[in-house]
C-alpha cells in the first residue's frame, strides 16, 4: 500500500517536471511561429511574445515565392537521404569491426578517429583535396568530407560492445561469418541506437552549410541551410553600418517564416525515428 | 653470413605473423577500409594545415612555401593582456556548463523512462528536443528580450512581487549563469537522445525481478538504469573534457556586450574580435593548435584514468 | 604497458600519414602549376580569350529576388550586359557571413575570376602585399578612362601599396549612413524646441523625464565598434568623434583625450540621471523603443527611418520622427559620420585569365549607358524616359529587383533613383547638409603597426568608455586608462600613423 502511494507521488512529480519542461522548450518555437505570423510594425516594436499581432501570412508567402527555396529544398533532402544512408553503412561496419575483442590494435584506431575530433588542417587544405577529388561544386563535396563522424562511430560502437558476448559465440559456432554476425545479430538488437545514430547523422547533413558555402559556387546545388543563412544574415537588426551599399534587408517576419519552413521538414525526422524505440526484439529471449 | 641470415629468417617470421593476422581478420580489416579511407582523405591529408600557425601564409607561396616564423603567433596570442582573462573565462563557463549541465539530459532521460503514459512520453520527447534546431542568434535574442529590466516577462514577474528589476545580462555575477542556463534550455531534450536509446537496451526482466524484490522507483534507477547508462555516461563526459576549452562561441558572441566581457569573453571571441577579418591565419590557427593541443592531451589522460577505473574508455 | 604501445602505433601512423599528406601537397603545387601553363597559352587566343569573364561579387540582398525563369547567369539584364559588352558575363556571389574566408580559399586555389570584390582595407592590403593581385595603374590609364567619376585620386592613392595601384574602391555614393533621430511629436506634444546644443539636449531630456517619465535617449551598442557609432554625434560635440584627431599638426587617439574624458562625464551624468537608457549597453536593437514612445532620441542608419514611421502609422497614435542636426559643444563643434569610405574593394586576381577584359568590362559598366540600363532596365519595357525625366512604376521596379547586383559602385545618379523609389530621400536628404566628421587615417596606406593593433585598442577603449559611463570602473581612474592604453600598444601604434601624416 505504502509502497503503491509513494509510487503515484513520484508519477505525479515526474509528470508535472516534465510538463514544465515541455513548455519551457517549446517557448521558442511558439515565438518564431508568432513572429512569422504577424505584421512587422509589432515585430519591430518587440511586442511579439507567443501570439501574433496584425495576423497575415505574407512571409510565408514571400518565402515559398522564391524560386531557390525549391531548388535547395531539393539539394538538401538528397544530401540528407544518401548522406544518412552512406554514414551509416561506413560508421556501422566500422563500430562493428573496432568492437570485436580480438581485433588487433582496435585502440590504435579509435585513437586515428578520435585525434580527427581535436585537430583539423583548417579550411585552405581540406578545401585543396575536395578541389583535387574533383567535388567542388557537386552534392558530394558535402557528404563526403562530413561521411564518418567519429562521435557516432564511438556512440555505435560503444553499444555493440555492451551488447553479450554469449550471443555471438554460438553463432560463431555455427559457422557464420562476421558480416552475419552484424547483420543477423547486433543489428536487430540495436535498433534504438542505430535509429539515433541515423538521425544524427540527417540533422547533420540537413542542417549543414558551411562545406556548401566553401565548395558550392553553383546556386542550382546550394542547400536549403545556405539559403537560410543568407536571409537571416541579411536581416540582423543591428542597424549600424559604415560606409555600406545601400542594404537590402529582409523583414524579420519573413526571417521567421524562413526558418519554420527550413526546420520544419527534420522536425518531422523524430516522430518517425520515435518507432523504432521499441527495445530490442530478441533480446529477452537470449539472454540466459 | 650468418648473423644475416638469422636476421632475414626474423623478418620473414615477423611478416607472415603479421599478414596471417591480416589474412585472419581480413573481413574485418575490410569493414574498417571506408572509413579509414574517408578520414584519411579528409582529415589526415589536409592536417599538414596545422603548421601555418608556425608561418606566415602567403597565398601565392602556398602552405609549403610560406616562410616559417617560428612560435611567433603563440608569442602574440600569449602576450594579449586579455590572454589570461579569456582563458579563465573560458574554463570556468566550460566547467560550469559541464558540472551542472552534463547531468540534466541524464536525468531527462531518467525521468522519460519512468513516465508510463505512452503517448505523453513521446510529446515530451518530440517538444524537448525543438530548441536543438534553432540558432543561437534566435535562441539569444529571445532569452535577451525575455531578461531585459524595461520589457522582459522575467522582470515583469520581479516586479510584480515587489522587488526591483534584475539587469541580469549587465551583471557580472549572474551573466554566465545565463550562459549556463540557456544553454541547457537549448540543448538538454537533444542531449538526453542517446541517454534514451540507451536506456532501451536494458533488459526488462531486470526491471521485473526488481519489481518483484519490492525495490521502489529510485533504487530501480540506482541499481538497474544508472549502471546501464555507465558507458555511454563515461563516454560523453570524456569527450565533454576534451572539449573544455570550447565554451560555445557562437552562444557567448550572440549573448554578451562589452560590459559583461570580464567574465564572459572567451578565447574563441576574443580571437574573433581582435581577427581584422579572418585572414589572419597564422593567429587563428594557432590558437585552434592551442585548443587542440590541450583539449587531446586532457582527454588521453580522462581516457587512462577511466580505463585504470576498470571502465572501457574511447580508445 | 600495453597502452604506450597503443599509443606508439597510433603517433606513427599519424606521422606516416602525414608524409604521405606532404608528397600528395606537393604533386598539388605541381598541378596548379600546369594550370597555369594552360591558362597563358588560352591567353593566346584572344578571340576566345576575350569573351569568358567571370565576376565574383560581395553578396547583395537583392539575389535573393529572382523569380520565374529569371536566374542570376540568365535573365534580360545580364543578357543585355553581354550583348553591350562583347563579354560573356558569369556573376557568382560570396556568401553574406565572413565573405573573407571564401576569398582566402579562392586566392589559396589559384582558381580565380577575373574581377572580385574584397571588403575591408586589411584584406586588401594582405592580398597586395603578398603579390595577389594586378597592379592596374597601366589598365586604369589605358583601358578605364570612365574611372574619373567614380574614384577621386585621393581615394585611390590611400589604397597604394608600395606606390603601386591594386584595387578601385566600390564608389559609395551615400553620403549619410547613421544620425541622430527624434521623436518629432512627442517633442512638438512637449512644446520643446529641437535641441541643438549640449546644454540644451541636457534641459530637453530633462523636461521630458519630468513630464512623461521615460528615459529620453536610448542606443543599442552591445556589438564590439556600436558604442563609437551610437554614441558618434554626441562626441562630435567635443571634437573627438573619430578614432583619431589632429592636435598641434600631429594625429592623437581620441579616446586618452582630456575631451573624452569631458564626454563620458557627460554621458555618465545622463546615465546617473535616468536620461540615458540603462540598456544601452546590451541592446541589440532601440527601435522599439522609438516606436513604443518609451524614448525619444536614438542614433539610427537613415533608412530606418523609414521602418519607424511606418510601424508609428500603423500604430495611429500620430507618432513621426526626424533625423535632426547634430548637438553643437562648447567649442562650435558637430557631426555626424561620414559615410563616403568606401570598404569594399575591386581587385583584379594575378592569376586571372583575362585581366585585359576584366578592365575593359570595368569601363564599360562605369558608363553612364550602362548605369541606366542597371538603375532602370530596358527602356520603355521597364521605364520611360523623355527630357532627361525618368518614369518607372513600383511594379516595373519590383519586377527588376535584382538588377542592381551587377553594378560595381554606385552613382550620384543611380543612388538618387533607387532613394526615389524607395521613399528614402525624406530621411537622406535634411542630413546631407550636416557637418561630416573625417577620419585622416581613413585616407593613410598600409601602416602595419597601427593597422595591426587598431581592434585590440578600439575593443579596449570601447569596454571601459561603457564601464567609466555606468560605474564599473571610476572615472578617477581615466589618467590610470590612458597610460594602459599606451602600454597596450596605443603609442606605438600612433607613432606609426604620424610618421606617415607629418610628411604628407
Amino acid at each position: 500500500m505504502k509502497i503503491i502511494r509513494k509510487e503515484s507521488i513520484f508519477n505525479y512529480v515526474n509528470v508535472i517536471l516534465l510538463s514544465l519542461l515541455s513548455i519551457a522548450t517549446v517557448v521558442p518555437l511558439i515565438h518564431i511561429v508568432a513572429k512569422s505570423l504577424s505584421s512587422e510594425t509589432y515585430l519591430l516594436a518587440k511586442e511579439i511574445w507567443l501570439w501574433p499581432k496584425g495576423f497575415n501570412l505574407a512571409s510565408y508567402e514571400y518565402v515559398l515565392s522564391y524560386k531557390q527555396f525549391y531548388i535547395s529544398f531539393w539539394n538538401s533532402m538528397i544530401i540528407t537521404v544518401v548522406g544518412t544512408a552512406i554514414s551509416m553503412a561506413v560508421t556501422t561496419l566500422a563500430a562493428f569491426a573496432l568492437s570485436r575483442k580480438n581485433f588487433p590494435s582496435k585502440r590504435g584506431f579509435m585513437l586515428f578517429f578520435v585525434i580527427t575530433m581535436f585537430f583539423s588542417g583548417g579550411l585552405i587544405p581540406t578545401y585543396l583535396v575536395v578541389k583535387q577529388l574533383e567535388l567542388l561544386n557537386t552534392l558530394w563535396s558535402i557528404m563526403l568530407p562530413m561521411a564518418l563522424a567519429p562521435f557516432n562511430l564511438i556512440l555505435i560502437r560503444n553499444y555493440f560492445l555492451s551488447l553479450p558476448e554469449a550471443l555471438e559465440e554460438s553463432a560463431i559456432m555455427d559457422g557464420a561469418s562476421n558480416l552475419r554476425v552484424l547483420a543477423w545479430i547486433y543489428l536487430p538488437l540495436s535498433i534504438p541506437t542505430i535509429a539515433t545514430i541515423a538521425m544524427f547523422y540527417a540533422v547533420g547533413y540537413w542542417n549543414s552549410f558551411f562545406q556548401a558555402m566553401m565548395y558550392i559556387t553553383d546556386r542550382s546545388l546550394m542547400p536549403l541551410q545556405v539559403f537560410l543563412m543568407q536571409i537571416v544574415t541579411n536581416s540582423k537588426t543591428g542597424d549600424m553600418t559604415t560606409g555600406g551599399v545601400l542594404s537590402e534587408l529582409t523583414p524579420e517576419s519573413t526571417t521567421a517564416a524562413a526558418i519554420i519552413c527550413v526546420v520544419f521538414p527534420i522536425l518531422c525526422v523524430y516522430p518517425f525515428i520515435q518507432k523504432y524505440f521499441v527495445k530490442g526484439v530478441m533480446l529477452g529471449a537470449v539472454k540466459g | 653470413m650468418k648473423t644475416n641470415s638469422t636476421v632475414v629468417t626474423r623478418e620473414v617470421k615477423l611478416t607472415k605473423g603479421r599478414s596471417l593476422k591480416l589474412l585472419k581478420y581480413w573481413d574485418l580489416y575490410l569493414m574498417l577500409l571506408p572509413a579509414v579511407i574517408l578520414i584519411l582523405l579528409f582529415k589526415y591529408i589536409p592536417m599538414y594545415g596545422v603548421i601555418i600557425a608556425f608561418k606566415d601564409y602567403n597565398f601565392m607561396e602556398g602552405v609549403w612555401g610560406s616562410e616559417w616564423v617560428g612560435f611567433q603567433y603563440f608569442r602574440e596570442l600569449f602576450s594579449f593582456d586579455e590572454f589570461p582573462r579569456v582563458v579563465r573565462n573560458t574554463v570556468i563557463i566550460s566547467l560550469m556548463k559541464l558540472l551542472v549541465g552534463f547531468p540534466i539530459p541524464i536525468i531527462l532521460a531518467l525521468l522519460l523512462n519512468e513516465l508510463k503514459l505512452d503517448k505523453f512520453k513521446r510529446m515530451v520527447q518530440t517538444i524537448t528536443y525543438l530548441p536543438h534546431f534553432i540558432s543561437w542568434v534566435i535562441i539569444g535574442g529571445l532569452a535577451i528580450d525575455m531578461l531585459s529590466p524595461s520589457s522582459g516577462i522575467i522582470n515583469r514577474i520581479i516586479e510584480m512581487l515587489g522587488f526591483q528589476p534584475i539587469f541580469f545580462m549587465s551583471d557580472e555575477g549572474i551573466f554566465r549563469w545565463i550562459l549556463v542556463g540557456s544553454d541547457i534550455w537549448k540543448e538538454a531534450g537533444w542531449g538526453a537522445i542517446i541517454y534514451l536509446a540507451a536506456l532501451l537496451g536494458i533488459n526488462d526482466e531486470l526491471y521485473q525481478a526488481a519489481t518483484v524484490d519490492g525495490a521502489n522507483r529510485f533504487r530501480q534507477i540506482w541499481h538497474i538504469s544508472l549502471p546501464g547508462l555507465k558507458s555511454t555516461i563515461i563516454i560523453i563526459l570524456l569527450l565533454r573534457i576534451g572539449y573544455i576549452l570550447d565554451a560555445g562561441f557562437e552562444q557567448v558572441l550572440v549573448m554578451y556586450n562589452p560590459t559583461v566581457y570580464d567574465v564572459a569573453d572567451i578565447i574563441d571571441t576574443y580571437v574573433f574580435r581582435v581577427g581584422l577579418g579572418s585572414m589572419q591565419f597564422g593567429l587563428t590557427t594557432a590558437a585552434g593548435l592551442f585548443k587542440s593541443v590541450i583539449g587531446c592531451v586532457l582527454l588521453v589522460l580522462a581516457n587512462v584514468f577511466a580505463r585504470r577505473m576498470g571502465e572501457e574508455g574511447i580508445f | 604497458m600495453h597502452f604506450r604501445k597503443t599509443v606508439a602505433i597510433s603517433i606513427s601512423l599519424v606521422l606516416c600519414f602525414l608524409a604521405i599528406s606532404g608528397c600528395s601537397t606537393s604533386k598539388e603545387a605541381g598541378q596548379n602549376g600546369s594550370e597555369k601553363t594552360a591558362a597563358t597559352s588560352e591567353g593566346g587566343e584572344e578571340a576566345k580569350a576575350l569573351k569568358d569573364l567571370k565576376i565574383t561579387r560581395l553578396y547583395h540582398g537583392v539575389m535573393e529576388q529572382f523569380k520565374g525563369s529569371d536566374t542570376m547567369n540568365n535573365n534580360k539584364i545580364i543578357n543585355k550586359l553581354r550583348e553591350n559588352s562583347g563579354f560573356n558575363i558569369q556573376y557568382e556571389s560570396l556568401p553574406n557571413e565572413n565573405p573573407s574566408q571564401k576569398i582566402s580559399i579562392v586566392f589559396a586555389s589559384g582558381d580565380v575570376p577575373d574581377l572580385i570584390m574584397v571588403a575591408g582595407k586589411s584584406d586588401y592590403f594582405k592580398l597586395a602585399k603578398q603579390g595577389a593581385l594586378e597592379p592596374l595603374d597601366d589598365l586604369i590609364a589605358n583601358e578605364i578612362p570612365n574611372l574619373s567619376t567614380m574614384a577621386t585620386n585621393e581615394s585611390l592613392d590611400a589604397l597604394r601599396y608600395d606606390g603601386k595601384l591594386y584595387a578601385i574602391p566600390y564608389r559609395n555614393a551615400l553620403k549619410v549612413s547613421n544620425g541622430l533621430i527624434a521623436r518629432a511629436d512627442i517633442l512638438k506634444e512637449l512644446n520643446l524646441n529641437t535641441p541643438t546644443t549640449i546644454e540644451e539636449f541636457y534641459l530637453t531630456m530633462k523636461t521630458i523625464k519630468e513630464k512623461k517619465n521615460i528615459t529620453p535617449l536610448t542606443m543599442a551598442t552591445s556589438s564590439a565598434g556600436s558604442f563609437f557609432d551610437g554614441f558618434f554625434p554626441f562626441a562630435a560635440a567635443f571634437g573627438v568623434s573619430t578614432p583619431t584627431v589632429v592636435k598641434d599638426g600631429e594625429l592623437k587617439f581620441s579616446w586618452i583625450q582630456p575631451e573624452y574624458k569631458e564626454f563620458i562625464t557627460t554621458l555618465k551624468k545622463w546615465f546617473d540621471e535616468g536620461l540615458l537608457d540603462p540598456e544601452f549597453a546590451v541592446n541589440k536593437d532601440s527601435k522599439d523603443k522609438l516606436i513604443n514612445g518609451t524614448a525619444v532620441f536614438n542614433t539610427l542608419y537613415f533608412s530606418s527611418g523609414i521602418d519607424v514611421d511606418k510601424a508609428l502609422q500603423e500604430k495611429k497614435d500620430g507618432g513621426s520622427v526626424q533625423f535632426i542636426a547634430p548637438p553643437v559643444g562648447i567649442n562650435g563643434q558637430s557631426g555626424i559620420q561620414d559615410a563616403s569610405i568606401s570598404t569594399q574593394y575591386i581587385v583584379i586576381p594575378k592569376q586571372a585569365k583575362n585581366k585585359l577584359g576584366a578592365a575593359q568590362y570595368l569601363n564599360f559598366l562605369y558608363k553612364q549607358e550602362t548605369d541606366i540600363l542597371l538603375n532602370y532596365g530596358i527602356k520603355d519595357e521597364d521605364y520611360t524616359e523623355a527630357n532627361g525625366e525618368y518614369t518607372q512604376s513600383k511594379e516595373q521596379s519590383d519586377k527588376i529587383a535584382w538588377r542592381s547586383m551587377y553594378g560595381l559602385g554606385d552613382t550620384d545618379f543611380g543612388i538618387d533613383a533607387r532613394l526615389k523609389a524607395k521613399n528614402l530621400l525624406p530621411y537622406y536628404e535634411p542630413q546631407l547638409a550636416f557637418k561630416k566628421s573625417r577620419e585622416e587615417t581613413n585616407y593613410a596606406p598600409s601602416i602595419e603597426a597601427f593597422d595591426s593593433k587598431f581592434p585590440e585598442l578600439r575593443n579596449f577603449a570601447e569596454e571601459n568608455a561603457m564601464k567609466f559611463i555606468m560605474g564599473k570602473r571610476d572615472l578617477s581612474e581615466f589618467d590610470k586608462f590612458t597610460k594602459e592604453f599606451d602600454a597596450k600598444g596605443g603609442k606605438a601604434a600612433i607613432d606609426a600613423v604620424n610618421e606617415w601624416y607629418t610628411q604628407k
